[in-house]
């Protein structure tokens, strides 16, 4: 061994080893000593007027009791009406598997131009990717209820002219000025849809709507133990325990009322070993899973995924029939839009009543237009007859809840909910 | 009785036991990736159950095949690319510093030393998620195809030094003190004298960077942005647990048949090239093992 | 002098790439968990001053690592999936190593192949084959019924931490076997032949002589895979799924792919990091030294 090389003992091993463990468990106090005064950086959190609750950039909240009218901001102006259509590409930024690979070649044939698309897998992912630096590269942004405000606040999304968007007349008159945006200003509804439970009816002995409480069904399925799953959506999730305990507040920000949302969760694990995947549309017409919270427009469109030789009619879907989670996405055009004439008329394009239709034949999403009833997209085949459950009517939709964005000590609060019930 | 005792007891003879469990290993340690690879000819869309012989999933089905599905096709092209962008900039980089660490004799030998190799030893989530926060934050580099290059860059280069540092630590100087001897510049020794010695070992690093690059998960898949840029691992991992047909099965089995042509290749030629040193095949399967080490 | 900095402008472009891509990386690892986060998007902002470092989410996230608490609940159960799967390496990998490198003279070429191959196949490609093995009507559940062993399909793809362990046991024992037979097959014949010679039984030969010296390169492969064990998430995400088996890497990876609290992942990073300090500078050490004692017997 050369003399420059200092050897370590099994000894001199073993005292760093503590020295690392000592120095762990001993952070926390010394941290807590020095960093007793650490602030997160200021939030525009706290009430504002009568009770509504101010999000981050100093929009409030938008509930359906409390609509918003989004700001306008002098940097941040709409196109002007009347502009010539761009040579394309068109870049889409969206959910994946969630819009019909056809009815995009169609636009692209009508207008001779060509579409690419990117896909996020939730919406944290997107945000983390508008942010850096790369909203340039989108035109169109497929955004939630929840996150609409902080979009705006943050500028990541410009309003919208409507002269380009003559179709927002096909939209339900109900939302056509949106609770959570006014006047459409910066968004325009593309689906409808409710969170509730798929099952096979082939399988269990005793369905959702056989339950005084339906939800309960999933605290009781230890005869179906490894084949019951929930939606992999901290919201979503927790949300269901909420609602499952008649609290239809389901934005609650109230620490007690999450920490018990949570332990319902952990319940659920040991009960009945639940999977956590949002791979209900494939799982439950392939057996794998035999109950699981969905969404409804996975489970109308999961008769495209059953097995040969197996009929719809095992697929079975149960939302509430009043208080039923729903909820729209919407369509967004980013600030930074190399393409903003032809994200309009993008927009305008998926207002189409057929062109509606022929989205929802393929990923099983309502969009919310006038030709979408359920008598037309029933008889016309576009949902099997056993899942118009998976249908909403406009009325269905005013009375149900949504989520809707919280304040960032709210968001905070279920993040690590979330994370204390997937650490197991 | 006794003969077996014997037999068995013989310490120079072939150990049986040890000899089975070897075996056994070897069958236990293959026989998952075989079935997988004959699952890829199945004829329905079981991925468990053997339903006949058919090629539909290598390219007869015009939809859903490894030929024609485009999310499959794309992701076989995305990881050839970047398989091709990671050799092209990993090899000649990790070459120079191997180079250069052999020789240097100053104090920056040591911390550079070190350097090389901590990437080796950091576990790829870590690696991964600090390339992450300093392409979002610091560097505002967009993630996608160069940010993923940039990630797969970075652990290669360890795997060239070391691979090519082997085989310099056993050249020796004596090639190039003899050139300059002869009169050529530091330089021209080491074009003429040193540089052609280290092909095979540059040959080697190019295959291995290959593989490394085409199995790559963890900083891929935080450096990619959706699906376009979606490697043959990353699409293994979405789909495994729910939508995957045979194809899957077809699309990695292609991926394996190709790193091991390749790697079978980069030995044929290790050997070739090598063929004036008294190199044997166990000597260079040894050096091959060293790597891990 | 050219001389002089020569060699050493060779190294320079690597050295450079790895300085801006590996260690200050590693720098902003820490701005970001010691930083704060925009009120608008809660995404993180990294502070690069160590003087107005803020320390909200490392305090979070050590008080989520006292006993009782999620993370240490997660921690604990990583190191146990990483001691049992090591355990489990060593079992099976150790005689295969030992019979390669001290016998199999005739098939050794054909047994080193076979050993090298897993290598070459992708991580991902083997955790497919047992996902297809490991279905409800796979061959597993299908032998063992045949077999007579169960009743009915067992559902191993649900949350089953014997899954897990099986999973990481054959994911990481080829990285282990081909490092534990280069060391093995190092030790000189010569030296066992004594032992040998001085009345041992093959066994206590194997006990006092072999064991002992094979004892640096069983410590270094260990450590060789533990590391990357502990960073391990995607093969709980493909064979179970569940947060019953979560370890450390889904913590993490849930951070920083499916929620907005960067700066948790980020704490949660540098914890384990030092963590796997101690076991990194050990393995950096035994590696140091060994080529240490390589160049020497060049010289």
């Amino acid at each position: 061994m050369h003399p420059r090389e200092r050897p370590t003992s099994r000894r001199q091993f073993l005292i760093r080893a503590g020295v690392v463990v000592g120095t762990l468990t001993g952070a926390d106090a010394l941290l807590s000593a020095c960093g007793g005064s650490a602030k997160v950086a200021a939030t525009t959190t706290g009430t504002g007027e009568t009770g509504v609750l101010m999000g981050p950039g100093g929009i409030p909240l938008a509930r359906r009791d409390h609509p918003v009218t989004l700001p306008l901001y002098s940097d941040n102006a709409a196109i002007d009406s009347g502009l010539n259509l761009e040579k394309g590409p068109l870049n889409l930024f969206n959910w994946s598997a969630y819009i019909n690979p056809a009815v995009v070649r169609k636009f692209e044939r009508e207008h001779n131009v060509k579409v690419s698309i990117t896909t996020f897998e939730n919406e944290e992912e997107a945000i983390a990717k508008l942010t850096g630096g790369n909203a340039a590269n989108f035109d169109v942004w497929w955004g939630t209820v929840d996150y609409i405000s902080r979009a705006v606040a943050g500028k990541l999304i410009q309003p919208l002219n409507h002269s380009y968007l003559p179709n927002l007349r096909n939209v339900w008159p109900s939302l056509q000025s949106p609770y959570y945006d006014q006047h459409s200003r910066y968004t325009v509804p593309y689906t409808v849809y409710t969170t509730g439970i798929g099952w096979r009816t082939d399988k269990l002995k005793k369905a959702p709507p056989d339950y005084a409480n339906p939800y309960d069904i999933f605290w009781d399925a230890h005869p179906y133990a490894g084949k019951v799953a929930i939606l992999d959506d901290q919201r979503e999730a927790l949300g269901m325990t909420l609602l499952r305990r008649h609290i239809y507040d389901i934005n609650t920000e109230n620490p007690t009322l999450i920490n018990r949302a949570e332990k319902d969760l952990a319940e659920l694990t040991s009960l009945v070993n639940v999977k956590v995947n949002v791979n209900d549309y494939t799982d439950i017409p392939s057996g794998a899973t035999w109950i699981s919270q969905a969404w409804s427009g996975d489970m109308a469109g999961a008769w495209n995924y059953l097995p040969k030789g197996v009929k719809p009619t095992v697929l079975g879907y149960w939302s509430p029939a009043e208080h039923a989670e729903t909820q729209n996405d919407m369509m967004t055009i980013l600030r930074g839009a190399k393409h903003p004439v032809l994200a309009h008329t993008f927009l305008n394009f998926m207002l189409d009543n057929q062109n509606g239709l022929e989205n929802l034949s393929w990923n099983g999403y309502m969009p919310p237009l006038t030709a979408c009833d359920p008598n037309t997209v029933i008889s016309k085949g576009y949902i099997p007859k056993n899942l118009a459950s998976t249908v909403i009517r406009e009325s269905d939709f005013k009375k149900g809840v949504t989520i809707d964005a919280l304040t960032t000590k709210g968001q905070s609060l279920w993040e690590n909910a979330w994370s204390t019930f997937k650490a197991g | 009785m006794r003969r077996v005792r014997n037999w068995f007891a013989n310490p120079w003879g072939q150990p049986r036991a040890l000899g089975a469990i070897t075996w056994l290993y070897m069958v236990w340690s293959i026989a998952p990736v075989l079935i997988a690879i004959l699952f890829s000819f199945n004829n329905g869309r079981s991925r468990s159950v053997w339903q006949g012989f058919s090629l539909r999933w290598w390219w007869r089905d015009p939809n859903n095949s490894v030929l024609h599905d485009p999310t499959l096709r794309g992701a076989l092209e995305q990881s050839l690319r970047l398989a091709g962008l990671d050799m092209l900039i990993a090899v000649p980089l990790g070459v120079g510093l191997a180079i250069g660490l052999t020789r240097w004799r100053g104090y920056g030998a040591k911390p550079v030393n070190y350097l090389m190799l901590f990437p080796l030893v950091t576990p790829e989530i870590v690696m991964a998620v600090s390339l992450f926060l300093v392409f979002d934050h610091l560097y505002n580099v967009p993630f996608g195809t160069e940010a993923q290059v940039l990630g797969q860059v970075t652990f290669s280069i360890s795997y060239v030094v070391i691979i090519v540092r082997g085989r310099l630590l056993s050249v020796g100087p004596e090639y190039e003190e003899a050139a300059r001897d002869l009169g050529a510049s530091p330089l021209g020794a080491f074009r003429l004298a040193l540089l052609p010695l280290l092909y095979p070992a540059v040959f080697a690093s190019l295959i291995v960077v290959f593989a490394l690059s085409i199995d790559d998960f963890v900083v891929t898949q935080y450096m990619s942005a959706g699906q376009q840029t979606q490697t043959v691992p990353i699409l293994i991992y979405q789909t495994v647990r729910g939508t995957a047909t045979p194809a899957l099965n077809a699309l990695a089995s292609l991926m394996v048949i190709v790193t091991l042509l390749s790697v079978g290749l980069a030995y044929l030629v290790y050997r070739w090239a090598s063929r004036a040193q008294p190199v044997t095949s166990s000597g260079a399967l040894n050096e091959i093992a060293a790597l891990e080490a | 002098m050219t001389r002089r900095w020569f060699w050493p402008s060779f190294a320079l472009p690597g050295a450079g790439w790895l300085i801006l891509l590996f260690l200050i990386p590693t720098y902003a690892v820490v701005a970001v968990a010691f930083g704060t986060f925009d009120p608008i998007f809660s995404t993180p902002v990294p502070i690069w001053n160590p003087l107005h470092w803020q320390f909200a989410s490392m305090r979070s996230v050590l008080s989520g690592l006292e006993p009782g608490h999620a993370f240490w609940i997660v921690f604990v159960r990583t190191v146990g999936y990483v001691a049992i799967s090591l355990a489990g390496c060593l079992l099976i990998g150790y005689p295969v190593a030992y019979y390669l490198a001290r016998h199999a003279r005739r098939t050794k070429g054909l047994l080193l192949v076979l050993l090298i191959v897993p290598f070459w196949v992708s991580y991902l490609m083997r955790m497919l084959a047992w996902v297809g093995l490991l279905l409800p009507d796979g061959l597993v559940n299908r032998t063992l019924m045949d077999v007579g062993v169960i009743s009915a399909p067992r559902a191993w793809l649900a949350g089953q931490a014997s899954s897990v362990v099986l999973a990481l046991v054959y994911g990481y024992v080829p990285y282990l076997i081909l490092p534990l037979y280069a060391t093995l097959d190092r030790i000189d014949r010569s030296v066992l032949e004594a032992g040998r010679d001085l009345g041992g039984s093959p066994i206590r030969t194997f006990l006092h002589v072999t064991l002992p010296l094979s004892r640096h390169g069983i410590l270094a492969a260990s450590v060789l895979i533990a590391l990357p064990m502990f960073g391990d998430y995607y093969t709980n995400d493909i064979i179970s799924n569940s947060p019953r088996t979560s370890m450390i890497g889904n913590q993490i990876n849930l951070f920083f792919q499916g929620g907005s609290e960067q700066a948790v992942g980020a704490s949660l990073v540098i914890v384990l990091s030092l963590f796997l300090a101690v076991l990194m500078s050990y393995y950096l050490w035994i590696t140091v030294r060994a080529s240490a004692e390589t160049k020497e017997s060049l010289l």
